[in-house]
């Protein structure tokens, strides 16, 4: 994988621990929990540390993607976009390039590993994998969602 | 093309199975115990990138301790790069420092990793159920008493999720 998509995706990481934590709750919420954070700007640094290494081009790619989804780099798996689950034209799947993108939304893309037939299993039921319908489920909205509706959302 | 519905991960579920119950994993220091856990979530196909994770676990470390005394420590992310809710729990064969508020080298880990969007809806209740316990010297003790998959089955099952379904109905 190009090692500047592998930097950006711990950027992205970061990028959301930060906007959790400067969000109005985020650090008082863990606080409450009864953990403590030390300064933030440690995780700055490593940000400015790992953004110096990664292309302005795909810098500004990034920061474009990032206006407009919660996560501009998600990963492809059987040649189907993480982020838009629409499958890929087998040509563009295959292709060995530098830069890997989403023909339909854009988004940054790399290669998931796959993972063994057996290992991929869903786990047994009623041994401690707990589903329940949508319907039970709270409220789905995260603060990166709330901040950056999908374009699909806007419409 | 979507993918069909039958291909889709469940859309909101946590998953605790064998394989996410990591009994001496060899780890000699908080990066080789993420690294361990990355392999096995990676394994579990919870983790699109596990270096990614592995690096953004420790990061998220050295923000702020996740040891919590006893022996006990509780890493929790939310991150992109994990594709559902999971929790994973570790007994490790040699202590391994993490800067505990009382000192103690820790050997038993409970990670809980989750997802920014819908499959991640159960990781504030879930949180805040594990971190009420886990500070607790009992909650603390009933961890370190976990020597199977199927313990650790039994206190999510009985004594948190009922506390998680009770943080969710607030």
């Amino acid at each position: 994988m190009n090692s500047q998509v592998h930097d950006l995706v711990l950027v992205q990481e970061l990028d959301a621990l930060l906007e959790d934590l400067e969000s109005a709750n985020g650090e008082q919420q863990e606080e409450a929990l009864g953990f403590c954070l030390r300064d933030w700007s440690r995780i700055r640094l490593k940000r400015e540390q790992l953004v110096a290494g990664i292309g302005a081009d795909l810098l500004r790619r990034y920061a474009r993607l990032r206006e407009r989804y919660p996560r501009a780099v998600v990963g492809t798996r059987g040649g189907v976009c993480l982020g838009c689950n629409t499958l890929r034209p087998t040509a563009m799947a295959s292709r060995a390039s530098a830069l890997d993108t989403c023909e339909r939304c854009g988004r940054i893309l790399f290669r998931v590993e796959p993972v063994s037939p057996a290992a991929s299993l869903p786990a047994r039921a009623g041994a401690g994998s707990v589903a329940v319908s949508e319907a039970s489920a709270p409220s789905p909205r995260s603060s990166s969602q709330r901040r950056a509706p999908s374009r699909a959302a806007r419409r | 093309v979507r993918k069909p519905a039958a291909q889709r991960e469940p859309v909101v579920a946590v998953h605790l199975d064998p394989g996410l119950y990591l009994h001496h994993p060899g780890a000699a220091s908080r990066l080789e115990l993420f690294e361990r856990f990355g392999e096995a979530l990676e394994r579990r196909g919870v983790v699109e990138h596990r270096p990614a994770l592995v690096r953004f676990l420790a990061e998220r470390e050295a923000l702020g301790t996740s040891a919590l005394g006893e022996g006990v420590a509780f890493p929790h992310v939310r991150a992109h790069v994990v594709s559902a809710t999971a929790l994973a729990f570790s007994r490790l064969e040699k202590p391994i420092e993490l800067d505990g508020p009382d000192g103690r080298a820790v050997d038993v880990v409970l990670m809980l990793v989750a997802p920014y969007d819908l499959r991640g809806a159960f990781y504030q209740p879930l949180l805040a159920a594990l971190a009420e316990l886990l500070h607790s010297h009992d909650g603390r003790q009933m961890l370190r008493a976990v020597a199977c998959f199927s313990d650790l089955e039994r206190l999510l099952l009985e004594t948190v999720w009922p506390r998680t379904l009770e943080v969710l109905s607030r």
